[in-house]
């Protein structure tokens, strides 16, 4: 299983991720969902190869499970694997997803894509949903997020339905679950379009950015916030994204890093920062932010993008997010002659 | 044997109070206690100068002293001394001894040694008035905490005060704290709940809850200065009045005082301060508690010293237990609130054994 990040390091990238309202442009998913995305969809999930070999018997992070019939009635975790249910135009009954919380019982819209959920499924709260209101929906499939790697939370999950687990964490990591889901809903085939649709839009975006990684091959990337910092590196998934794009990442605590591949830092550590250039994600463009003045005394490019409220790490949605937001930064900075 | 007899001297009653040593009333003369008050600020001063020049970055004292007295906006070092360090030791420094003298107040004027500005609900008021407006405003400035976390501290004072003055004999210290206690588990309960239905809201503001300095500009220290200010001024002016009604409110009746104005005022001081003090750098607890035990140990029970001592006392505190919440896992930081908590959490036990041997 994948480690987390130290006890402070996910609650404040949670909170970061959670802070703003409206104060980010919406921008298009870089792949688009199906048009049957509509808030009408209430049918349970279906199948494109519904004639697929079954019973079948597909592996996750936490063991297997063998499916004699198509799955049905799945209930998913976390903002990321919501994602795979749009990729997939699947509908699942329920959603518990800790960044986002709907007004109503039903969780129908993922705001920072501005996408419908298939079948307007029933909002289960957060990271620590309801058993019973699980149970209530007789699932017969559910996909668990498991970055918080809870092994007593996945057991009482799997004593309600067969529980499919991925850490999803990582880079890609939904590669893996968007297979297993596939496999557990008789969707193959649209999952490996989903992928390869992400591999080639991927393949595009370094080739964009290869001028760039040459002219600065290095970057440290920094989340800020309004009182504090935190550094990534190429252990987290969204520092693993930058090194996607052929960038090298560096710090500038070095050793002290947290194995998770994010530490909140002092904001008198940015004096250290010693690369190309700096990327900073933030969540608004307005305020001022602690580490302001102190980076724009520190003599090299300042890259900034915003993130979206709510958003996930990982997904085929959430990554090319960042990694658009990434590019057209840097596209600012050293424009093409 | 003087911790003895200081320790003694911890009990506010008159009819219990001993008859102080020699050497102790000359320890608490006039001229003795008036030079310690120049020594509290030779090390608030001190602590001050540490907080400057001690952090993350490793700074010469020659940039530092340049950074204070020949600034350049363009070196790095010398934005960190301006712009993050000095506006954190004056916050460190208010907050500090704002929570200390609140708290003196709080014990003296409820007549209970683990009395703090807590028993008036000013915590939990600012807290739940933090809490509300993340959930139902999606709020997220430190301005704006500032702002609900004042309001919800007020608002919940004033509603124990009301509750404790309820029936016979006006806002009696029974009454405060029984009022304090029971709408600190009520709106408790209320922050509870929403933070465990909301994560979001959790999330959001669990730093805030840890209680710290860091990152407060001189721009939101000087929007609550006022209120801090004005509590310290209220507070030293009422120190002559406190150390009457700490004898007991009959005693104080019977040597005139009208007590009533007197446990307002004191009551306006210490929503002023606590109040403030919490909306600038969140809850941030035991200061209240530790360093008012600590002053009366070195100056008895005249509140005329105590409050003043505790200020100084408390804004050092404050300030270096920031310079250790910063280097301890340096290039990380602890907020404050913790430091705090690590360093009065052995002496709230020790002072709990003491009264129990006692």
């Amino acid at each position: 299983m994948k480690s987390l990040p130290n006890p402070l390091a996910l609650p404040l990238l949670a909170c970061l991720f959670l802070l703003l309202t409206a104060c980010v442009s919406p921008v298009t998913p870089p792949v688009t969902p199906s048009a049957s995305s509509s808030t009408t969809v209430a049918a349970p999930a279906t199948t494109d190869n519904a004639a697929a070999a079954f019973p079948i018997t597909v592996t996750h992070d936490r063991g297997e499970i063998t499916f004699e019939k198509p799955a049905e009635r799945i209930i998913v975790f976390s903002e990321e694997f919501i994602e795979l249910f749009i990729a997939l135009d699947l509908a699942p009954v329920g959603v518990a997803a800790w960044r986002n919380e709907p007004t109503g019982e039903t969780f129908t819209v993922l705001p920072y894509l501005e996408q419908v959920i298939p079948g307007a499924p029933i909002y289960l709260a957060g990271n620590e949903p309801n058993l019973e209101a699980i149970a209530a929906l007789q699932p017969d499939l559910i996909l668990h997020h498991d970055y918080a790697d809870d092994t007593d939370l996945y057991d009482s999950l799997a004593q309600i339905a067969p529980t499919m687990a991925y850490s999803g964490a990582t880079v890609g990591g939904w590669k893996r679950a968007i297979r297993g889901l596939a496999q557990a809903t008789g969707r193959s085939d649209r999952a490996e379009a989903v992928i390869a649709d992400y591999d080639t839009r991927l393949a595009a975006l370094q080739a964009d950015m290869a001028p760039m990684v040459e002219i600065a091959p290095e970057v440290t990337v920094l989340l800020s916030g309004i009182d504090f910092i935190g550094v990534f590196d190429e252990r987290f998934a969204i520092g693993s994204l930058m090194q996607t794009l052929g960038f090298t990442l560096t710090t500038p605590i070095g050793d002290a890093m947290d194995p998770s591949g994010y530490t909140a830092i002092s904001v008198e550590a940015l004096r250290d920062i010693d690369s190309d250039t700096v990327m900073v994600l933030r969540f608004d463009s307005e305020q001022e932010h602690i580490s302001d003045p102190i980076l724009a005394s520190l003599g090299m490019p300042i890259l900034r993008t915003a993130i979206r409220p709510g958003m996930g790490y990982t997904g085929p949605y959430a990554e090319f997010i960042y990694l658009e937001g990434f590019a057209a930064a840097f596209h600012e900075q050293f424009p093409a002659p | 044997m003087q911790l003895s007899a200081a320790a003694k001297g911890n009990t506010v009653t008159a009819t219990t109070a001993p008859k102080p040593s020699m050497a102790l009333r000359i320890a608490r003369s006039r001229p003795i206690l008036s030079a310690g008050l120049l020594v509290g600020v030779g090390l608030l001063l001190i602590a001050m100068l540490s907080s400057i020049a001690f952090g993350a970055a490793d700074i010469s004292p020659g940039d530092v002293w340049a950074a204070i007295f020949a600034f350049d906006p363009t070196s790095t070092d010398h934005l960190i001394i301006r712009t993050l360090r000095v506006p954190r030791a004056a916050v460190a420094a208010l907050v500090g001894a704002s929570l200390a003298v609140a708290g003196a107040i709080m014990q003296g004027l409820t007549r209970n040694p683990l009395g703090d500005p807590g028993i008036l609900g000013i915590n939990t008021g600012a807290a739940l008035g933090v809490v509300g407006a993340v959930f139902f405003l999606q709020i997220s400035s430190l301005s704006l905490y500032a702002l609900f976390a004042f309001a919800g501290a007020t608002l919940t004072a004033l509603a124990v005060y009301g509750l404790g003055s309820l029936g016979r004999g006006g806002p009696t210290p029974l009454k405060l704290t029984i009022a304090g206690a029971a709408l600190t588990a009520l709106l408790s309960s209320f922050t509870t709940g929403v933070l465990i239905l909301n994560q979001r809201t959790l999330e959001e503001v669990r730093f805030w809850l840890a209680g710290s300095v860091a990152g407060r500009d001189l721009t939101l220290l000087l929007q609550i200065a006022p209120y801090l200010v004005g509590g310290l001024v209220l507070a030293l002016a009422l120190g002559q009045q406190i150390t009457t009604i700490a004898l007991g409110e009959d005693i104080a009746k019977g040597l005139g005082q009208r007590t009533g104005w007197v446990k307002g005022l004191s009551a306006l001081a210490v929503v002023l301060l606590a109040g403030g003090s919490v909306a600038v750098a969140g809850p941030i607890g035991f200061i209240g508690l530790v360093i008012p035990h600590a002053v009366r140990f070195l100056v008895g029970v005249d509140y005329r010293w105590i409050l003043p001592y505790s200020a100084l006392i408390g804004a050092s505190f404050l300030i270096f237990s920031d310079v250790a919440a910063r280097l301890i896992l340096r290039p990380m930081e602890l907020p404050v609130g913790v430091m705090t908590a690590l360093i009065g959490g052995p002496f709230f036990i020790y002072l709990v054994r003491w009264r129990v041997k006692k």
